[in-house]
């Protein structure tokens, strides 16, 4: 009997009760530097016996300080908060953190969002998670109503005339009941928004020149770093660094009368990596993967026999075949094919310096297989050159720069400016859309000193000719030892670190292509410490990558991105 | 562009040396005879409700919703994520499971409990101590 109270107190919840739904009150907000913005989290109680209300909130605290949190006023018109009810509030700040959004967790239930949580840190980064803690206390026999719940309260900070605003994210918030414990909650469904953008004036200074940088969805701006480096002309030689401008995350840029002179010549090239190129290798391990270099050795062992000439099957641009000359010998040669693989396999044959090619929007999307080697044919619009881009500051007006990048060897464009293709239907770049194959990853209870991690793979009819993954790990808790291959025939690579782990296989002579399931490769670990307690991690990052069995790139569908293993210890053992 | 055969070299050991394989030593001497009992497999893993004793509020009482056999494990964890702040494992002899946890060394804060099963399916409630 007393189960069935049980079951049926966990069953009515669900059946009667409505979600309760919290909401931001507006979505946009406009303030001068130094103003205050107040913007208001609401809550629909929808019939619940509601308490909390858990929040997690991410924004720039370099751009917006959270100087007050408060309730709404208990029995006010506007309040969800009734007459006679008492709250309190713990606030928690974690500086440098950010949300890291994934399918999972970008759901309208506020509990959805809350179990598939996921954070990037970032040691003294721009943003910063803010959880919020409320609860009331109410008078018998009465609830939460619809309306104001909680406001928050900002500070605008002095930011540079440039910078480069992002929203205020609600990430998650969800309610807890009286009787039913932690609630599905709605965030945003039937009204309000999940986030807000504050739209910032006054003190910006007169604009000189305002640009775009084209930078793809996929990119970490941190890891990028993006700078365009203004040299002043003398006798048509670039002589004088006069301004460093960096491009904001959502790729604009604006240079002040302050920062160049006005009617004069300069030649600006693009940075990439950091002042000192620091991040320039990881950039490249990033950029290029097992498919740019399946979809270069097609191209060019499909090469006409009798002309000699390309036959563009997967390059469709001149611009995929600029990213492919590797060796910068203006020609498509085995040199770029055989320095791609070495790159791939974890030898760093491609050679980058800080400064890299861009391109003006109108050449990059224009450029065509027949004439890219043809220098002339760049400089009639670009001079300057690939490297490079000479340009002339006006007087008075705001001139526009819009430009992209690739990054040589990227010749998928994965890490580089998307191309922007005018023909319904062409093809960008060279990658299958919307094909997928599925990579399987389990958790595992870890019983002995020895782990073994499989990636299954499941393809169906698709044939693959390439495979890549990168695997983090916590090396004060696991020794990376081997990989078991099980694609015997093609060639593997691993790139190991400490705690990180680049490894993948390609089937160079495309004579022996898969499908179907199988499992390519199985990674052994051993643990640093008594197996029987560990409790750990491994994270796949995004640096992974499939090639089909015609070069193109292919994408990977993961059933988790995160490999749990906890040592038997841990279920077998009541405390510790 | 030539690659240099130095790196030809690398890339050739690093090729062979996924031919070989290292047979781990155990140095922590955990008996291969041994066989680790997992229970039965989890078909449930949820939390019910949560419990704070008012009178210590450190015994925290944990109401579950999970599988008759099957092995679990609970995690307190920083908000964040990190190791876990105390641990507690138990095998289910009825559905309706309740676990009491002792966090009176735990200091004040805002915690994630974690229900995590033997296939790593879990789930998270928030717990505030405040004493």
């Amino acid at each position: 009997m007393k189960k069935l109270f049980l079951l049926l107190s966990l069953l009515l919840p669900a059946q009667i009760s409505a979600q309760p739904e919290v909401y931001l009150e507006t979505n946009a907000i406009t303030a001068n530097r130094g103003d205050t913005i107040e913007i208001w989290a609401n809550f629909n109680n929808n019939s619940t016996q509601t308490r909390t209300i858990y929040f997690d909130f991410s924004y720039q605290r370099t751009a917006f300080s959270l100087i007050d949190v408060s309730f709404a006023t208990a029995g006010a018109d506007t309040s969800a908060i009734p007459t006679g009810a008492t709250t309190s509030l713990t606030n928690l700040n974690f500086v440098g953190f950010n949300w890291v959004q994934t399918t999972a967790n970008t759901t309208t239930n506020g509990l959805t969002n809350y179990q598939n949580m996921q954070y990037a840190y970032t040691s003294g980064g721009p943003y910063t998670i803010r959880r919020l803690y409320g609860t009331v206390a109410l008078p018998t026999n009465t609830n939460l109503g619809t309306g104001r719940f909680m406001k928050l309260k900002f500070e605008v900070q002095n930011t540079a005339h440039d910078f480069v605003y992002d929203s205020l994210y609600m990430n998650f918030a969800f309610a807890n009941s009286n009787n039913a414990g932690w609630l599905a909650t709605n965030n945003a469904v039937s009204t309000g928004y999940r986030s807000a953008f504050f739209t910032i004036s006054g003190g910006t200074a007169e604009v000189l020149i305002y640009g775009t940088l084209d930078l793809p969805s996929s990119v970490n701006i941190n890891h990028l770093q993006p700078r365009l480096k203004f040299f002043e002309k003398y006798n048509n030689v670039p002589d004088t660094l006069r301004h460093t401008e960096s491009v904001g995350s959502n790729g604009t840029f604006s240079v002040t009368p302050s920062e160049v002179d006005t009617d004069t010549d300069y030649r600006i090239y693009l940075s990439l990596g950091g002042p000192n190129g620091d991040s320039i290798p990881s950039i490249l391990n990033t950029a290029i993967t097992v498919s740019d270099f399946t979809a270069a050795e097609t191209e060019f062992s499909w090469q006409s026999l009798t002309t000699g000439n390309f036959i563009d099957t997967l390059f469709t641009k001149g611009v995929h075949y600029m990213a492919a000359d590797i060796n910068d010998s203006r020609g498509f040669d085995p040199g770029d094919t055989g320095t791609l693989f070495a790159q791939v396999a974890g030898v760093e044959t491609v050679e980058m310096t800080d400064t890299s090619q861009m391109l003006l929007k109108s050449v990059f999307d224009t450029v065509s297989t027949a004439y890219w080697r043809v220098t002339d044919s760049i400089l009639d619009t670009q001079s300057g050159g690939p490297y490079g881009m000479d340009f002339h500051t006006d007087t008075t007006a705001t001139d526009t720069l819009n430009l992209k990048y690739f990054i040589p060897g990227d010749v998928n464009l994965s890490y580089s400016s998307a191309l922007t293709v005018n023909t319904p239907g062409a093809q960008a770049a060279p990658v299958l859309a919307n094909i997928f194959i599925d990579v399987n990853l389990n958790n595992l209870v870890v019983t002995t000193n020895s782990i073994e991690i499989p990636f299954e793979v499941s393809t169906g009819d698709q044939e693959i000719s390439a495979l890549q993954f990168e695997v983090l790990y916590d090396p004060s808790k696991l020794r990376f030892e081997t990989m078991d291959l099980g694609v015997s025939s093609w060639i593997a690579f691993i790139d190991n670190k400490v705690g990180q782990v680049r490894f993948g296989a390609i089937d160079r002579s495309r004579e022996f292509a898969l499908s179907g399931d199988f499992t390519p490769f199985s990674l052994k670990f051993v643990t640093v410490n008594n197996p029987l307690d560990i409790v750990t991690q491994l994270h796949l990052t995004s640096n992974m990558d499939a090639s089909s069995k015609s070069g193109h790139q292919i994408g990977i569908t993961l059933n988790s991105n995160t490999i749990r293993l906890i040592g038997y210890n841990n279920y077998a053992n009541p405390g510790s | 562009m030539q690659i240099p055969v130095h790196k030809i070299k690398l890339l050739t050991s690093i090729v062979l040396i996924l031919g070989c394989t290292f047979d781990p030593v155990d140095p922590f001497d955990i008996n291969e005879n041994i066989t680790f009992d997992l229970g039965e497999v989890p078909q449930s893993t949820k939390i019910v409700s949560v419990e704070i004793d008012a009178l210590t509020k450190t015994t925290i009482t944990l109401n579950m919703d999970v599988t008759v056999g099957a092995m679990y494990t609970i995690h307190l964890l920083h908000l964040l994520g990190g190791d876990p702040l105390a641990v507690t494992g138990f095998t289910v002899t009825t559905q309706f499971t309740t676990v009491q946890l002792d966090y009176s060394n735990i200091s004040n804060g805002l915690y994630d409990i974690v229900l995590i099963d033997t296939q790593g399916n879990s789930t998270k409630i928030p717990l505030l101590l405040e004493r």
